[in-house]
This record gives C-alpha cells, sequence and structure tokens, in this order.
C-alpha cells in the first residue's frame, strides 16, 4: 500500500470524521466513567433545562435527566447492536457468499436466488417489525435480525469477489497441491476476496445505526429506561414546541453518526479497494 | 418480449411463495409453543392456559403442520388473512381502509423525488467543480438522515415557528381537498429527501457514463443544441439504471412510511402495522407484511418488464 494512496485518502476533514468515531468507540467502552451524571437520575426541578445552564452542557430531558450522559450511555447501546449485528451479518454473509460463489450450481441458486432475494423481497424494517412481534424488543433481537437483514449485502460482494479469484492460477495451485475444499475455500480464496466487505462493513454499521434508531424511536426497538438514541428523539418529540432542544441534540448526534460512517468507509474504500467505483 | 414477461412473472410467483413460507416459518419455527409466546406479556409470567387453548383454536394451530401450511396459502389467495386478535375485524378490511393512504403518500413522494433528484443529478454531471461537490455533498446528507429526525424538523420549522403547514394527521379527500393536500405536503418531503439524493445520485453517474459515449460526440459535433443532445441522446440512454432505483427505491419508501406516519401521526397501513406490533396483534401483522411483500416483489416484475422496453438487449 503506496503512502501517497493513504496521503490522498485522508483529507482533512476525513481525519476530523475519523476522530469522531474513535471518540464515539472511548465513550462505548469508557462511558461510566465519562459521563458527568447518572443517565436514570431524574430532578424534576431541573426538567427541560435548556444546554449550556447549571451543569447541564446538553440540558435536560423532561424528566431532568443529563442529556449528554443518556447519550453516552446510549451511545454504548447503539454502538454495541449495530457493531454485533454488521459483525453476525459480515459472517452470515461471506459463507453464503463464499459457498454460492465457490460450488455454483445448486449451491448457488439456493444462496443466492432462494436465500438473498427472498431477504431483498421484503422491505428491511418490515421484517425487523416480524420479528419484533414475535421475539418482543430488545438488544437480542435486534443482533440478529439486522444479522440477517444486511447479509445479503456481504454475500454478493463476497459471491462476486469468489467468482472471479477462483479462476486465479494461485486458487488453482492450491488445489494441485492437494489442499482441503474447506482450506481453500477460507485461507485462499477469502483472503483474496475480503477488501470490499471491510469496506462495506463500516457502511453496514451506518445503515445498522439508523435501523435500530428507527425501531427505537418506535418503542419497539431497545426499550426504556435503558437510554436509546431512537427513543430519546421520540421523547423529545412531544416537548418540540417548548424544549426543542431534547429533540434535536439526540437527533443531531444520529445524523452526525450515520454520516460519520459512510465518510469512514468512503476512506476506507480509497485505501483497501482503489478500483472500486465511487458510491456517489 | 411476451416470453421475458412470463419468465419474469414466473420467477416472482415462485418467490412470493418463499416469502409465504418464511412468514408461515417464521411463526412456526419457534421455539416452543407459538401461541404462547403471542400471550406472553414479556414479563415472566406465563399465560393462562385457557388463553393459550383458545388462541390455538383460533389460529388453527392443533392441526398438522402440513395442513396448516396449505390453509394459510389458501387464505393468503382467497384474500383471508384472517381476523384481527384485538378489533376482531377482517385484517383483509383493516388492510383495504388504511392502504390507499400509504399510497397516495408514497407515489406523492416518489413523484417528488424523481422531480427533484434526475434534474440535480444531470446538473452534477454537467457541471464539474462547485456544483457538483456542492450537489454530492447534499446527496451525501441526504441519504444519511433519519426520515424520524428530519420529519420533526420539518414539523419544527414550518409547523410550530412558520406555522404554513399542519404538524401532522389526516384530513380526508371528500371532506376538504385544500386541508387534504396540506397534510400531504411534510410527510412527502420528508419521504422525498433521501429518495431524490439517491436518484441523483443514480443519475449523475449515469449521466456522466453516457455522455463520454461515442454517438454523444458525434451529436455534439454535428452542431445540434446542448440541450438537444441532453434530451434525445444522454438522458433516453441514461435513463434505465435511473427506472431500477426508482422501482427499488418505492419498496424502500414502503419501508420507511413506518417512521413517517408516526412522526406525523398519519393514519395509515404503516401505522396500523406499528400499532398492531406494539399490541402483538400477529395476525394484523402477518398480513400487513404479506401485501407489502407482494406489493414490492410485483413493483421489481414491473421495473424489470419496463427494462426490458427500454433496453432490448435485457430482454435475452
Amino acid at each position: 500500500m503506496s503512502s501517497s494512496r493513504w496521503a490522498r485518502a485522508l483529507t482533512p476533514f476525513r481525519i476530523v470524521v475519523i476522530g469522531y468515531v474513535l471518540i464515539l468507540v472511548a465513550v462505548m467502552i469508557l462511558a461510566p466513567v465519562l459521563a458527568p451524571a447518572d443517565p436514570l437520575a431524574q430532578n424534576v426541578t431541573k426538567r427541560l433545562t435548556v444546554p449550556l445552564t447549571d451543569g447541564y452542557i446538553l440540558g435536560a430531558d423532561e424528566l431532568g435527566r443529563d442529556i449528554l450522559s443518556r447519550l453516552m450511555y446510549g451511545a454504548r447501546v447503539e454502538l454495541f447492536i449495530a457493531l454485533g449485528a454488521t459483525l453476525a451479518s459480515m459472517v452470515l454473509g461471506t459463507i453464503i457468499g463464499l459457498l454460492g460463489g465457490y460450488f455454483g450450481g445448486l449451491v448457488e441458486t439456493l444462496t443466492m436466488r432462494v436465500i438473498v432475494d427472498v431477504i431483498l423481497a421484503f422491505p428491511p424494517i418490515i421484517l425487523a417489525l416480524l420479528a419484533v412481534t414475535l421475539y418482543g424488543p430488545g438488544p437480542g433481537t435486534l443482533i440478529v435480525v439486522m444479522g440477517v437483514l444486511f447479509a445479503p449485502t456481504f454475500a454478493r460482494i463476497t459471491y462476486g469477489q469468489t467468482l472471479s479469484v477462483k479462476r486465479e492460477e494461485y486458487v488453482e495451485a492450491a488445489i494441485a497441491f492437494g489442499a482441503k475444499t474447506v482450506t481453500t475455500m477460507f485461507r485462499v480464496v477469502l483472503p483474496n476476496a475480503s477488501a470490499p466487505t471491510i469496506v462495506r462493513f463500516s457502511l453496514t454499521v451506518a445503515a445498522a445505526i439508523l435501523l435500530e434508531s428507527g425501531l427505537s424511536y418506535l418503542g419497539l426497538g431497545v426499550v426504556p429506561p435503558t437510554p436509546s438514541w431512537g427513543s430519546m428523539v421520540a421523547q423529545g418529540s412531544r416537548y418540540l414546541s417548548s424544549s426543542p432542544h431534547v429533540l434535536l441534540v439526540p437527533g443531531g448526534v444520529v445524523v452526525l453518526t450515520i454520516l460519520a460512517f459512510g465518510v469512514l468507509g468512503d476512506a476506507l474504500r480509497d485505501v483497501l479497494d482503489p478500483k472500486e467505483k465511487r458510491r456517489s | 418480449m411476451f416470453a421475458f414477461i412470463v419468465t419474469r412473472v414466473a420467477v416472482g410467483a415462485g418467490l412470493v411463495l418463499l416469502v409465504l413460507t418464511l412468514i408461515f416459518a417464521a411463526l412456526h419455527l419457534v421455539p416452543g409453543d407459538p401461541a404462547v409466546l403471542l400471550l406472553s406479556r414479556g414479563d415472566g409470567t406465563a399465560p393462562s392456559q385457557a388463553a393459550v387453548d383458545a388462541l390455538r383454536g383460533q389460529l388453527g394451530l392443533n392441526q398438522p403442520l402440513v395442513a396448516q401450511y396449505w390453509n394459510f396459502l389458501i387464505g393468503v389467495v382467497t384474500g383471508d388473512l384472517g381476523t384481527s386478535f384485538r378489533t376482531h375485524e377482517a385484517v383483509v378490511a383493516s388492510i383495504a381502509g388504511r392502504l390507499p393512504r400509504t399510497l397516495e403518500l408514497v407515489v406523492f413522494a416518489t413523484l417528488l423525488s424523481i422531480a427533484v433528484g434526475i434534474p440535480l443529478g444531470t446538473l452534477a454531471a454537467r457541471r464539474r467543480g462547485a456544483v457538483d461537490t456542492t450537489i454530492s455533498t447534499l446527496t451525501s446528507i441526504g441519504v444519511a438522515l433519519p426520515v424520524f429526525v428530519f420529519g420533526s424538523v420539518l414539523v419544527l420549522a414550518f409547523s410550530i415557528w412558520l406555522g404554513w403547514l399542519p404538524a401532522g394527521g389526516f384530513t380526508a379527500w371528500n371532506q376538504d381537498p385544500v386541508a387534504h393536500l396540506k397534510g400531504l405536503i411534510l410527510p412527502g418531503v420528508a419521504l422525498a429527501v433521501g429518495f431524490s439524493a439517491i436518484i441523483a445520485r443514480m443519475t449523475r453517474s449515469s449521466v456522466q457514463e453516457v455522455m463520454n459515449q461515442d454517438w454523444v460526440r458525434t451529436a455534439k459535433s454535428f452542431g445540434l443544441s446542448p440541450f438537444r443532445v441532453l434530451r434525445r441522446h444522454v438522458l433516453r440512454n441514461a435513463l434505465t439504471p435511473i427506472v431500477t432505483v426508482v422501482g427499488l427505491g418505492f419498496g424502500v419508501l414502503l419501508g420507511s412510511t413506518v417512521l413517517v406516519e408516526r412522526v406525523f401521526n398519519y393514519p395509515g397501513l404503516s401505522s396500523l402495522l406499528v400499532e398492531s406490533v406494539s399490541t402483538r396483534d400477529y395476525p394484523v401483522v402477518q398480513g400487513i407484511v404479506i401485501v407489502i411483500a407482494v406489493m414490492f416483489i410485483s413493483i421489481n416484475i414491473v421495473v424489470d418488464v419496463l427494462y426490458g422496453f427500454l433496453d432490448p438487449r435485457v430482454r435475452r
């Protein structure tokens, strides 16, 4: 990897964005240490305090809870679910795509046509709602459901990559040397087919945050009192005319975070996979 | 062309069957008794045996699995999707009452997105530099904006601060047409922002690609006016990928209405879906999911056939 490619990929704007993502990850791990207050502690006399007053950096919500602390604990839940779901979908999708691409024929029909096309036959949030009805809301349901929902993207990427990589001479060489099928698939084909998958990872985290916050907004994702960004927006919408900050602050954080993971994906693509066509 | 359509519809029908099987399996592959699961309140207390037995009878869970599957498929084909746990109304009737409102919203948002996205994308493709950068930045933001956040900001700006438009609700067309249309504007715009960004992106890359083709250079060198070159030679050829994106996006919009209808208190199909999920009214949820999935698949078939008309090479 040449240094000029890094230089082109890391524009000042992107460095700021990557800094934001790193801070989020730090907050996710260190929320109990960093948060200025207990996210669940209520103080009704301070309800709906506007930002930057009385020690409330980002204000207080309708029960007088510190919004910054709630956002920090919310980041924890949000990123845990988003990263978990993305990881699950990557593993699932990669296996599906690898099987389909490597074996072809009936396996290909079963994986790429039956499984992938059926999942893609639903708008994602609709299938998520079906699952929530059956299994109830909560982080576990969300991770499993989004893991399935986002698997097709990874399956298609890995499938395409596998098709082109499996004809390379080094793969034929590995087979000729008597490598087992599983070894060839996972140790030879997969590593050479994985760059676009890593790029996709970041974009899928953004998509997962988008979907999770939407479900929590509906009260069907992470259930209160656990703070989550989506439910904070939902609470804020009831005080929109008198105290818009209760909605605008968590809403802004959701938007910034989704944008940041999108930009991170673009940067990763420029470094890892410069041949890939630009998204825009 | 006829054979192409028949093949496409057959594949679509197969997909519908698979989707129905998945929905059927979702209820039956659950570990434990689906009736107990649907009745559980999530607080660890077991539902009463009488209630479980009643629900088993109502859902036909006492029959053999194959019979249940067969009855389920026959029910869907004959338009019998069961009755609501909550209102005891036929699910089909509840859906029929709500669906037109949601479709109206989605069609309005789609038209708005096309009207904004295609000109914006064309402009970005034709002008390099600041215009292109600005539009690309806007589309990146548009794609990332969650509809429930953007919708709430619209309410804040246009109904609370400016007071121009209603914050939500629904007025029937035959009651007050003007109020009806006014009520569509904010939810429509909230839905359209992400979709128009996607259309603009697709248009930009598609137009850019076509503009580099030999025939466009030839048309230009014949001295045709830039507008005529754009309309007759570029946009026509750039249209096929855009049609695909519009078709796919229609389904995504159907999904987004789930959030938008909540933001604007819009009594459409999606708000019925959310209410039913909250109250675990399984027959209604299942019915709506089936209707949306079938619509989604049908639209994709229509898009593919349209694609075949626009680009004869696809028909092979």
